[in-house]
């Protein structure tokens, strides 16, 4: 302890002191115990457990034990959901701010897991050799046997590796073709339980989608046009999307100036509108008052590759698959409506002036390997 | 082309661009009633927190907005900077000195100005009046003390909404205009001019912006040629005879300044002769350039600028900010009006400092997207520290004002004596609570008397910490004190109360309220009036909200067209809690979505009795809901009133584009045949809604859906709330049930004080201020910021013009003047019989400077003695050299220029050590004695200035006086003062800035036993330290 100062006052005059607290004490703000999801129950499946803080919480400051002992402050950090394979009680607690414990939650959960899993995603990338599987529970090596999966029409599976518990990734021979139907079949997979319930064969569909919106080449006629009525563009405000092209100018182009995009193409609503544009920090999305500024300058005398991914909350922007920009932006439903080189929405005088070619808008928001790979392909041509 | 010019031409430009920005806003100003001219505003938008914390807004936003724009400045000789918020000031004081002094050279020359006369840029739902004004004062004077100018216009480019009030504020304060583009997002009565006159409930007005563009916009193209503006500039002065516009540019929301380009555009635009006359510069131009008579002829707007979608979840959005800022501007308001008494009978020194310092904690944190609940999570560790720590400020000076006043009071007692003090200026009966000592186990009952030495009615309550917890009725005068006398009884006193209460109904003289099964009050009747309140029960319900986008700012209404989602019903838990003679009242508990709700329903005896009490405490952990306590009331009416700053609104039911409403203190559904009206009142509560012509809600909480992204705002307010409401049924209107007066009762209860028994001669009851009118509420007394005069605002509360309202302090005024919000003196005043005598119109603010006569005899001052330490240990640093001394094992130190040489504490004054490179200034506590300077007296005190280095934890220790062992508990010198929640996000790491530390004040009474080491959670900490980064 440290003392700076010291005063002796004399005793001229009153010293109250309030008869009740002036402003809040917070001394009713105790640690109170966390909740076990579910709670109690018997289970013929390993399920998943969360353990959620209910009225004060800290990141990391659960502490649980499933073997029916009370917590201590040492017990294993509850990091996020956990499957239960077996019949546990499990006990629970906040660590509070001075590091004590609070009041402990108790939930007992019986299961005995006589059920095999099942496949939850088959996701295989664009122009890509890989295939992930996610499977409904935590599953054993008899999910890295390559002979547990075929395709039909056949294309060799080479090898399978592990993600995590529940995920697998298959490396195929050959990349499925485009928007072709194929059928993974998977058998044998045991899942992780002590009983390793094996999987009856099942087949599931395989389709690798292209783009919801394509125009690989962009005439000069086309700059500046307007494109009504486009099926299946991700319009509605949380739909995931990525906006993806091609962009050469030879000259600097004009501060606020749009590029491409989709959605009306005016400063209606907030979060009306996607478009690629130039303004004067950099490349730019523009959606009205819900812009993602970039610091990243449009090149002149060079193609580039330009694609803003949203995922329903976050838009990111790239300049030749590389981040350059991000931000939660909430946007609002918007027209079918795709806009090539329009004119400005504030001046109605600016319109982009180059070239633009493998225009793409994708009902999902790619990732960075999906976004890379258009990267790829484009340089193949 | 960006041109860097060397530093010495550098200055050259500085100075002659100083003449040519002169030049251009006044001598070569041109008529505006002819000539098209754009009064342009280059500014940029920083946001003091939002999706970020002070300490990245002080180490990169703020940074940005000072070297972008000197870059600017230097190779734009033309440029003129407009930056708001004195609190942001005062951290480029504190963190980028070298630079301050350059902005200050800048703003000599007439290129930065600092604009929006505010501390910063408020929120205007939730502050009171008297905060706004403060916001004006507090920030003009910084602005006129520091860098010898200010504005005269109001600036809230960003902000979820505007009350009606707002026009008649600024006004007031001497305010001349106004602007905002946020009405561009969605406003209720759309925008409804350019440029115009916005009028308040009292015909105050001001000139008002209202849609000048995007703050982030650029320009891009040469504005003096621009056909949208010169199109737009002429519809304005067809309609008005004013040819002139107003336009921001610029960036936001991290500070920074408008980019070059823009910049070079303008400078085009100005230099251009073309159909727009293009003006660029102060903020407060254009309102500078509009005459009196001009303004006469500008289109009009009476009424509130509330937004469609924002103004409607940040009205209730993080509850606890809303409740403590509520909280503070009361204590606040109480230990000013405490501190001019303690002043006048010259026991203290008035202070000015500190209660400017608590204040400003308080209204950085009114910032609009602090107060108004739409910060990042983690900000709020910052506000709620600061408005904790802005509440130890206040109780601090209120405890020490009102030690002087109960000094010279007759304290003599058989029991406890305990000093109330009522700073409302009614006269006022109202149940008060206390802690006196006692043991509660063994205590069956409470004997409370008066001033005048009569009984009054008294229970006991529980026990407390300090005791017993007891609750009486009470008379108090109009910012004045009583003294009560209490002592413990072995049995109950009989008392005569005419209070009845089951598990099931509670009735007073008034009321009758009855519970039914569920735990909803079913039934208010109004014995008086022989009428039923309720024409169904009273219901808590559960609303679904998950509003499209924008979460913690806005409800949806196809959200709110849904009935609510549940109701907090059976089955309940009933039990009698208190059973007068003060007061009753039937505890009911419930759980709901996970939600747990334990309600006490009140009434009271007496005066206090007029009002239905709603104190609930609630464990709210039900996500995606709005809770509202629903009154389905007997009257009905379209039309419902509702309290704002200064004056009321009216609304209709919800509508498509207004279907939330935000109110102050109250709201009254008085019956369309005016014959019988309805009150609802909250001590912190801000929305509420209207479904019907006989329903009122009042919003209590609100933790949104977040399909709308920020997935932080999906645990807003879980946790525990105090929330007081409470129900007034009257005859009439709410004029005449007095529901202003009533719901200032329910918010500024009346404050007890334990006291010691002596003789006094301002005798057992005191005030110092009385009003010949009631509905003339003295807003505000305070000791003024300059000169030996203190400040009383009044604020007229029925909307009716008054005559010859007349003012009386103790003593005969011996001088007046009338001066405005800021201070600045405006008028004469007339003083008839040493009374202040004026005339006021309906809901108007008025304020005057006063001179009182000196009291007939003044209050002794204690002795302060600070004692010689022999430091042992440097734990300070300057900015300049970090790695001198160290706090702690990792180096830290307190910050060298927050470090004073001695601080003011009432009367105590600390003495401090040297701050100077190696000098040594703390004493390491390892059992050492200090000499105390002379033999004590009895109730001599001893202060001490400490803190731990305890890692977060409070730590125990022991000062021995005269081998008396006397045991205190200090705070770990790195601890936050208290939070509301105790949820941790990731560890910022932010060097010197987050070396913000605070020692705890700790005082012993030297001889006798008496000791005040009770320094708790969130409770009591120095003021070495007021920033709050």
């Amino acid at each position: 302890m440290k003392l700076f100062a010291a005063t002796v006052v004399g005793s001229a005059g009153e010293r109250v002191s309030a008869a009740t607290p002036l402003f809040d004490t917070l001394d009713d703000h105790v640690q109170d115990a966390p909740r076990v999801v579910p709670g109690a129950g018997s289970f013929a499946n390993a399920l998943e457990v969360a353990i959620e803080g209910r009225l004060y919480w800290r990141d990391g400051a659960i502490r649980y034990t499933l073997d029916g002992s009370d917590p201590t402050p040492s017990s294993p950090a509850y990091r996020g959901a956990f499957f239960l394979d077996h019949t546990a009680t499990i006990k629970s607690a906040i660590l509070d701010a001075n590091g004590r414990l609070g009041a402990i939650a108790s939930a007992k959960i019986e299961v005995r897991d006589v059920t095999p899993p099942s496949v939850d995603r088959v996701a295989p990338a664009y122009r890509s050799t890989t295939v992930r599987v996610r499977f409904s529970e935590p599953v054993d090596d008899s999910a890295l046997a390559a002979k547990n999966y075929a395709l039909d029409p056949p294309i060799d599976v080479k090898s399978v590796a592990r993600v995590d518990a529940r995920d697998v990734t298959l490396d195929l021979a050959s990349a499925p073709v485009l928007e072709r139907a194929y059928h993974l079949r998977i058998a044998g997979v045991k899942d992780a339980s002590p009983a390793h319930n094996a999987m009856a064969a099942t087949s599931f569909d395989l389709v690798v989608k292209g783009p919801v919106f394509q125009l690989e080449h962009v005439t000069s006629e086309q700059m500046g046009t307007e494109i009504r009525d486009v099926a299946n563009l991700p319009l509605k405000a949380t739909d995931a999307w990525t906006l993806n092209f091609f962009v050469k100018t030879d000259k600097e182009i004009e501060d606020r100036t749009l590029i491409a995009g989709f959605g009306k193409c005016e400063q209606a609503e907030a979060g009306g509108a996607r478009y690629l544009a130039k303004f004067s920090s950099g490349i730019h999305f523009w959606s009205h008052n819900r812009d993602v500024r970039t610091h990243t300058p449009l090149d002149v005398g060079r193609w580039q590759m330009l694609t803003t991914t949203y995922d329903g909350h976050l838009a990111r922007v790239y300049k030749d698959g590389k981040s350059i920009g991000e931000r939660e932006i909430q946007l609002a439903d918007d027209q079918s409506v795709v806009h090539i080189a329009p004119l400005d929405p504030w001046d109605q005088k600016r319109r982009f002036t180059g070239d633009i070619r493998g225009l793409t808008i994708w009902s999902e928001a790619l990732n960075e390997d999906a976004i890379r790979s258009l990267q790829a392909a484009s340089s193949e041509h | 082309m960006h041109v860097q010019y060397p530093r010495a031409f550098a200055l050259l430009v500085l100075f002659a661009s100083a003449t040519m920005v002169r030049a251009q806003d006044t001598t070569s100003a041109p008529d505006i009633t002819k000539q098209p001219t754009l009064y342009v505003v280059g500014y940029a938008h920083l946001d003091t927190q939002w999706r970020w914390i002070y300490p990245q807004t002080i180490r990169e936003y703020l940074a940005n907005t000072l070297h972008d724009n000197f870059k600017l400045f230097e190779s734009h000789p033309q440029y003129v900077f407009n930056f708001t918020g004195s609190r942001r000031y005062q951290m480029f004081k504190e963190y980028f000195p070298a630079d301050y002094e350059k902005l200050k050279s800048y703003v000599n020359a007439g290129r930065w100005f600092p604009c929006g006369s505010s501390v910063d840029e408020n929120d205007t739902n939730t502050p009171s009046a008297e905060s706004l004004i403060r916001n004006v004062m507090y920030g003009n004077r910084f602005f006129r003390r520091e860098l010898g100018v200010a504005s005269s216009e109001y600036m809230l480019p960003d902000c979820f909404g505007f009350t009606a009030s707002v026009p008649s504020i600024l006004a007031h304060c001497g305010i001349k205009g106004f602007s905002t583009q946020k009405l561009t997002w969605g406003s209720v009565v759309g925008i409804p001019f350019k440029v115009g006159v916005w009028e308040g409930p009292d015909g105050h007005s001001v000139i008002a912006a209202l849609d000048p563009g995007s703050y982030g916009g650029d320009i891009d193209e040469n504005l003096a040629n621009s056909e949208t503006w010169r199109t737009r500039i002429e519809a304005n002065g067809k309609q008005s005879g004013v040819f002139a516009d107003f336009h921001y540019y610029g960036t936001g929301d991290v500070g920074g300044s408008p980019n070059e380009k823009s910049v070079t555009m303008l400078e085009e635009s100005l230099s251009t002769k073309g159909p727009v006359h293009v003006i660029a510069g102060r903020a407060d131009a254009l309102f500078e350039a509009i005459t009196p008579a001009m303004k006469e002829r500008l289109p009009h707007y009476k009424g509130e600028l509330e937004l469609t979608e924002h103004s409607a979840g940040s009205l209730t959005s993080q509850a606890a900010m809303k409740r403590w800022n509520r909280k503070n501007e009361l204590l606040a308001d109480a230990a000013e009006r405490a501190s001019v008494l303690a002043w006048w009978l010259g026991g203290r020194d008035y202070p000015s400092q500190r209660l400017e310092n608590a204040w400003t904690l308080v209204l950085g944190s009114q910032m609009h997207d602090i107060v108004s609940g739409t910060a990042l999570a983690r900000g709020y560790e910052y506000s709620w520290n600061d408005e904790l720590l802005a509440a130890n400020q206040f109780q601090s000076v209120l405890e020490d004002a009102v030690s002087v006043v109960a000094g010279r009071l007759d304290t003599r007692a058989g029991g406890t004596p305990l000093v109330l003090f009522n700073p409302l200026s009614i006269e006022r009966e109202d149940v008060v609570e206390a802690e006196i000592p006692g043991d509660a186990a063994r205590l069956a009952g409470v004997r409370v008397t008066g001033p005048d030495g009569k009984p009054v009615l008294a229970q006991v309550l529980g026990p407390s910490k300090a005791g017993v917890r007891i609750a009486f009725l009470a008379k108090a005068p109009p910012v004045g004190f009583a003294v009560y006398d209490v002592r413990v009884a072995g049995t109950e006193p009989n008392s005569a109360s005419s209070l009845r209460v089951e598990e099931k109904q509670l009735e007073n003289e008034r009321w009758i309220v009855s519970l039914n099964d569920d735990g909803d009050v079913a039934s208010i009747r109004d014995k008086k009036a022989n009428r039923e309140l309720l024409s169904g029960p009273a219901r808590l319900g559960l609303h679904y909200e998950n509003p499209r986008q924008w979460p913690a700012w806005n409800q949806d209404l196809a959200d709110r067209q849904q009935p609510a989602k549940e109701f907090v019903g059976g089955p309940a838990r009933f039990r009698v809690v208190e059973r007068g003679p003060a007061r009753i009242a039937v505890e009911v508990s419930r759980d709901v979505g996970g939600s747990t709700f334990v309600q006490r329903i009140r009434l009271s005896a007496g005066g206090a009795g007029d009002r239905v009490e709603f104190d609930n405490d609630i464990a709210w952990a039900t996500r995606e809901r709005s809770l509202r306590a629903a009154f389905p009331l007997t009257t009905t009416n379209p039309h419902a009133t509702y309290d704002c700053q200064s004056g009321t609104i009216e609304r209709g039911n919800a509508s498509e584009k207004q279907f939330e409403y935000g109110f102050q203190q109250w709201f009254d559904l008085t019956d369309s045949s005016g014959d019988y009206g309805v009150t609802v009142m909250s001590d912190s509560k801000f929305g509420s809604d209207k479904p019907d012509d006989a329903t009122v809600r009042l919003t209590l909480l609100h933790t949104p859906g977040t399909r709308g992204g920020y997935p932080d705002q999906g645990t807003q307010d879980l946790g525990r709330h105090r929330i007081l409401y409470a129900l007034e049924g009257h005859a009439g209107d709410w004029r005449q049930g007095r529901s202003a007066q009533e719901a200032a009762r329910l918010n500024q209860l009346i404050l007890a004080f334990r006291a010691t028994p002596h003789d006094g001669p301002l005798g057992k009851s005191f005030a110092l201020f009385t009003t010949s009118d009631d509905d003339v509420r003295l807003s505000a007394i305070k000791k003024a910021e300059d000169g030996d005069f203190v400040i009383v605002r009044l604020r007229e509360l029925s909307g009716r013009d008054k005559k010859s309202v007349r003012i009386a302090t103790a003593k005969p005024i011996v001088s007046a003047r009338e001066v405005d919000g800021q201070e600045r003196e405006i008028g004469a005043a007339d003083l008839r019989d040493g009374a202040l005598v004026t005339d006021i119109r309906g809901y108007e603010l008025r304020a005057f400077a006063i001179k009182l006569g000196e009291p007939s005899a003044r209050a002794p001052r204690p002795a302060s003695t600070p004692l010689a330490l022999s430091f042992d240990a440097d734990v300070i640093s300057s900015n300049a050299n970090r790695s001198d001394g160290a706090m702690d094992a990792d180096g830290r130190t307190f910050p060298a220029e927050q470090w004073p040489a001695t601080i003011a504490d009432g009367a105590t004054t600390f003495r401090l050590g040297a701050t100077t490179d190696g000098g040594k200034n703390a004493v390491t506590c390892r059992g050492q004695e200090i000499a105390l300077p002379r033999a004590a007296d009895a109730g001599d005190r001893l202060d001490v200035l400490v803190a731990a280095v305890t890692d977060g934890r409070d730590a125990d220790a022991t000062i021995a006086i005269d081998g008396r062992p006397v045991p205190i508990r200090v705070r770990d010198w790195r601890a936050r003062v208290g939070q509301w929640d105790h949820r941790l996000w990731p560890a910022e790491d932010v060097a010197h800035i987050t070396t913000r530390t605070t020692a705890t004040r700790t005082t012993s009474t030297v001889t006798s036993t008496r000791s005040r080491s009770t320094f708790q959670r969130a409770r009591r900490r120095s003021d070495c330290r007021t920033t709050s980064a």
